[in-house]
């Protein structure tokens, strides 16, 4: 492309991206105007009636329907609660014993672990073989409803993604056995 | 005559009128495939910001606002009145940054 014919494009092309700057900037100003900087200018129900009821408490209003969970402002948008601990009881797939949902990732950690030892080392892990990773997958993918079904990521990337917890196998060839027990 | 021999001609006809595409249109299709256009907004933003022109800008947004009142100022006349004084007062290092590279890629696209 010849000299004179380059400038004039690229000039032509740099006048539409400043414009299109030029926009943006003159939205986003006038949107600021109308809404008066304030990104929450609409009253958000919920948020008021939680910061109203925050307020009272800090007041010492004992007159006013409070409820601990919504004090803390843990509602969420259908206006339910959540305990701090998930309380739902299944049996571990492993041990078979009764456990807490909530308490589900430590035990595991010490379950699966074998036995009583809470933790092992990474290094044995790593010599883990892919091959029973996926034996252990699949038992995962077969638990019936009762058992806490848990979302399994690829396990592409080594095993330290199981169950999101850090979850390690020290001894292979015993878990591999609890597995095949399932 | 039967009726199907006047029948109006074929659409094929009609598409020879249409105009072929301008350079300045394969240009643009060029630079927002490769989005070349996009990283040389960003760029052209980027440079903007910290040059302070943005906020300047931003000054005569918000002056206008206070003459017309925040309600009623429209997002056109901001347009207007500050796209004049956008296009001045970028600083010319900048616009020499941004025609470098585009000139750049119009070279390299072969065009």
């Amino acid at each position: 492309m010849e000299d004179q014919l380059l400038a004039e494009q690229a000039e032509s092309i740099f006048l539409d991206l400043l414009d299109s700057t030029i926009i943006d900037v003159a939205s986003e100003a006038h949107r600021a105007a109308r809404l008066g900087f304030d990104p929450r200018l609409s009253i958000d129900e919920e948020g008021e009636y939680n910061l109203a009821m925050q307020a009272r408490v800090s007041v010492g209003d004992f007159g006013a329907n409070i409820s601990k969970k919504s004090q803390h402002g843990m509602v969420d948008m259908f206006g339910q609660t959540h305990p701090a601990v998930a309380s739902e009881i299944f049996e571990c797939m492993s041990c078979n014993r009764k456990i807490m949902a909530g308490r589900f990732a430590p035990h595991l950690e010490r379950c699966m672990g074998k036995g009583r030892r809470a933790r092992s080392t990474t290094v044995d892990n790593k010599k883990a073989d892919k091959g029973d990773i996926k034996m252990f997958q699949e038992s995962f993918e077969n638990i019936t409803d009762k058992r806490l079904k848990l979302e399994v990521p690829s396990m592409a990337n080594a095993h330290e993604n199981v169950l999101t917890t850090k979850v390690e196998m020290k001894n292979r060839d015993r878990s591999v056995e609890s597995v095949h027990k399932m | 005559m039967r009726a199907s021999v006047n029948r109006p001609p074929t659409p094929d006809g009609d598409e020879e009128k249409a105009a072929e595409p301008t350079l300045q249109e394969i240009i643009n299709i060029k630079l927002i495939e490769s989005g070349e256009k996009e990283k040389l907004k960003e760029l052209l933003r980027e440079r903007l910001i910290e040059c302070g022109w943005k906020d300047e800008m931003k000054g005569y947004c918000r002056a206008l606002t206070r003459k017309r009142g925040r309600a009623d100022v429209t997002l056109d006349e901001l347009i207007r009145t500050i796209t004049p004084k956008g296009r001045s007062s970028v600083p010319d290092s900048v616009k020499a940054e941004l025609l470098q590279r585009i000139r750049s890629f119009l070279l390299s696209a072969a065009l």
